[in-house]
């Protein structure tokens, strides 16, 4: 340095530097004398070189600034002294920027209260804890703490090492998950094995789902052979319905012929009785017979109800007609079985002026009112019976009744005595006769006409039957009352030179025709077959024919087809059992002139001459 | 205690800048006694305008270089001007406070 360059004050502050670095170079080498430093710095080629002294305990120290743990050394106030490189980079900052700063400012706040009034009397035992630390950025690290107070006479202050627990957090958490995942790999395990159970039992299973399979099937095939058997029987039932109908048809048909017999004999006889007990005994055949022939009509009503076979013919009826026509059928059946009359009554409407004419079958309405009043007069003994139809303006139907004064009818018994073969209860208090069937016909038969049937009764003081038929009334001009019938007993037609051929393959029915028929003079041949029938009208002619439905060989519909096409203008009777009452109208579309119903009354007979030779 | 520091620290040196530099060598004990000591210092006068600077000289020994120094612990002066050093441990507050030019009080 040229320092005679300098000015004077320059040359002043050029003195006292030196002054100064003179005290400092000598302050230099008394603290090192005296041992204060730790360590000196020298410069070497280039780089610098530390030489550290004896008493500094080198090796541990080393250990200390190495190690992979933190290491912070801080005073009582909490200013760090000392930290190590671990320790600076768990908190993310240098050494030079931890040291001399509080602890506090690397601790999270939750855990400061350890590091507070931290002194060695407080600290005697060294504290182990888990706290979290607070690095300058990211999160806080969780992290084992051990804390030793340092009793030196130079300087009171506390040693900490710092374990990064993260990495422990982690294998414990890696060691939790692998243990879950293992759990959950046992419970996979168990899983699967019961996967592979239920697989197996499945497999099993339908094994036995086959079996069952086989079962079902096999049951399926009774069940459908047990329904196939159900319908053939059900066929057969219903054949075997049929065929009840049919026999119970054929039956009334075969037991109708010989019955015809009988009765036509026995009128017959009873015209040439002896004497008066002949003819009581002869009016006991009359009336079996009847009751007979009432039997079978009843069943074959039924029957023909039933098979929901049963027609019903309307015609013109004069409604006053038929219900006097009724009065006077019943007439003399007005007494009670001691013989003592009973009062017998036909009410009609006073407020009408001329007797109704309606569109109505009068053969059933007939039936229903007579069924009703066989049994007035089957239960009553003393009293009266009454009964008429009522009619309200503006109704559309008929009310009929039959009132009584006899024995009533329980309450429990209203409902079934329309049922058929069932008479009411108290029924065997009085010997009733009868077949049952009446009022299950005329329920049967209201019901077909598109009306009701019911009854009021009182035990012990009579009963009311009530049905109904729908009103339909006959305009006035096509109501020109039918000349009544030729029915009416005008006594045996005289025929002479007429001639008649009866048809008639029932030897006794034919003979009791024939009995009948020859009374009129009329000139008579008979056949017992179609072909036969045939054959003689062309032999003969005839003015009329008798002509059976049911005959062998030939029908009666067959014959009369040939006889048409040979005469036209001959009359043909159809005569027919009750139980072909159906083919009634079948008779007229195949061109009959008129039907008898066998058996066949005399009166009707000779009626049905009168009206067509007489 | 803030009390206490803030009458101690009521001093004519408010105002001026003081800027201190800590040369240590890691854990070695003057070292630690001598951080110990200034940051006493620093927080007797908290209203003193200081900024302490620590270096290791293990972490950075070219600031020796720059900053001349021989001896660890050293603390350097650098504001206010002229600049000042002070070697040792910093135990004797006196010397050091006469040595950065702070009053005692």
């Amino acid at each position: 340095m040229d320092f005679h360059n300098l000015s004077k004050k320059e040359l002043v502050e050029e003195l006292q530097r030196a002054n100064r670095e003179l005290w400092e170079s000598r302050d230099m080498l008394q603290a090192i004398r005296t041992g204060e430093i730790d360590a000196v710095v020298v410069q070497r080629d280039g780089s610098e070189q530390i030489y550290v002294l004896d008493d500094a305990n080198i090796t541990y120290r080393k250990m200390i600034e190495e190690m992979n743990e933190g290491a912070v050394i801080f005073n009582p106030d909490g200013s760090v002294l000392y930290c190590n490189k671990a320790f600076a980079g768990m908190v993310k900052c240098t050494v030079e920027e931890i040291i001399s700063k509080p602890i506090a400012d690397f601790i999270d706040p939750e855990f400061i209260e350890l590091f507070n009034n931290l002194s060695g009397s407080t600290l005697k035992d060294p504290v182990r804890k888990s706290i979290k630390l607070r690095p300058g950025s990211g999160e806080h690290i969780p992290a084992m703490i051990s804390l030793h107070s340092i009793p030196t006479s130079t300087l009171e202050a506390f040693m900490m090492t710092v374990t990064d627990e993260r990495e422990k957090l982690y294998i414990k958490k890696l060691n939790y998950q692998q243990a879950a995942l293992e759990k959950l790999t046992i419970k996979l395990k168990k899983a699967k094995e019961e996967a592979d159970e239920a697989v197996n039992l499945l497999k099993e299973k339908n094994f036995d789902y086959a079996i069952l399979n086989k079962e079902y099937v096999a049951i399926n095939n009774k069940l459908a052979n047990a329904n196939k058997e159900l319908l053939t029987a059900k066929k057969k039932a219903e054949k075997s319905d049929h065929l009840k109908s049919a026999f119970i048809a054929n039956m009334s048909h075969e037991i109708r012929t010989p019955l015809n017999s009988i009765m036509g004999y026995t009128k017959i006889l009873a015209n040439s009785a002896k004497d008066d007990k002949h003819k009581k005994h002869i009016e006991v055949i009359s009336q079996s017979g009847k009751k007979l022939l009432h039997l079978i009509d009843s069943i074959v009503d039924l029957s023909r109800l039933e098979a929901e076979e049963m027609k019903i013919e309307k015609t013109v009826v004069f409604l006053n007609d038929l219900m006097d026509s009724i009065k006077a059928q019943f007439e003399p059946f007005a007494v009670n079985r001691e013989g003592q009359p009973l009062e017998f009554r036909l009410l009609l409407p006073e407020n009408i002026k001329d007797q109704p004419v309606i569109y109505a079958d009068e053969f059933r309405l007939q039936q229903i009112i007579s069924n009703l009043l066989s049994n007035a007069f089957k239960h009553t003994d003393k009293g009266y019976i009454e009964f008429g139809y009522k009619t309200e303006a503006g109704e559309d139907k008929l009310m009929f009744f039959v009132k009584d004064t006899g024995t009533g009818i329980d309450k429990k018994d209203r409902e079934i005595i329309f049922n058929r073969f069932q008479h009411g209860s108290n029924s065997s208090k009085k010997i009733i006769s009868g077949t049952g069937l009446g009022l299950a016909i005329s329920k049967g038969l209201t019901a077909l006409m598109g009306g009701e049937i019911w009854l009021e009764s009182e035990k012990g003081s009579g009963s009311t039957f009530y049905f109904t038929i729908p009103l339909n009334r006959v305009e006035p001009e096509s109501s020109l009352k039918p000349e009544k019938s030729s029915i009416s007993a005008t006594g045996i037609p005289r025929l002479a030179g007429k001639k008649l051929l009866l048809s008639e393959d029932d030897l006794f029915s034919r003979e009791m025709m024939v009995y009948l028929l020859e009374k009129t003079g009329a000139g008579l041949f008979t056949a017992t077959d179609g072909r036969e029938t045939l054959r003689m009208f062309q032999q003969h002619g005839a003015d009329l024919v008798l002509l059976d439905i049911r005959l062998p060989k030939l029908d009666g519909y067959q014959v009369l087809k040939e006889i048409r096409s040979i005469d036209p203008d001959t009359i043909v009777i159809a005569q027919t059992a009750y139980a072909m009452l159906d083919e009634v109208r079948k008779f007229k579309l195949a061109g009959f002139n008129d039907y008898l119903i066998k058996p066949v009354s005399d009166e009707e007979l000779y009626g049905l001459l009168h009206k067509y030779l007489g | 205690m803030e009390n206490q520091d803030e009458n101690r620290g009521k001093s004519s040196h408010s105002g001026k800048k003081y800027l201190l530099r800590l040369f240590i060598t890691g854990s070695a004990p003057r070292s630690i006694i001598a951080v110990n000591n200034i940051t006493e210092i620093c927080r007797k006068y908290p209203d003193a305008d200081l900024e302490l600077e620590i270096v290791d000289i293990y972490e950075k020994p070219e600031m020796a270089r720059e900053d001349q120094i021989i001896a660890i612990p050293t603390l350097i002066r650098i504001l206010p001007a002229p600049e000042k050093r002070i070697i040792g441990d910093l135990a004797n507050t006196r010397e050091v406070l006469a040595g950065l030019g702070l009053e005692y009080s």
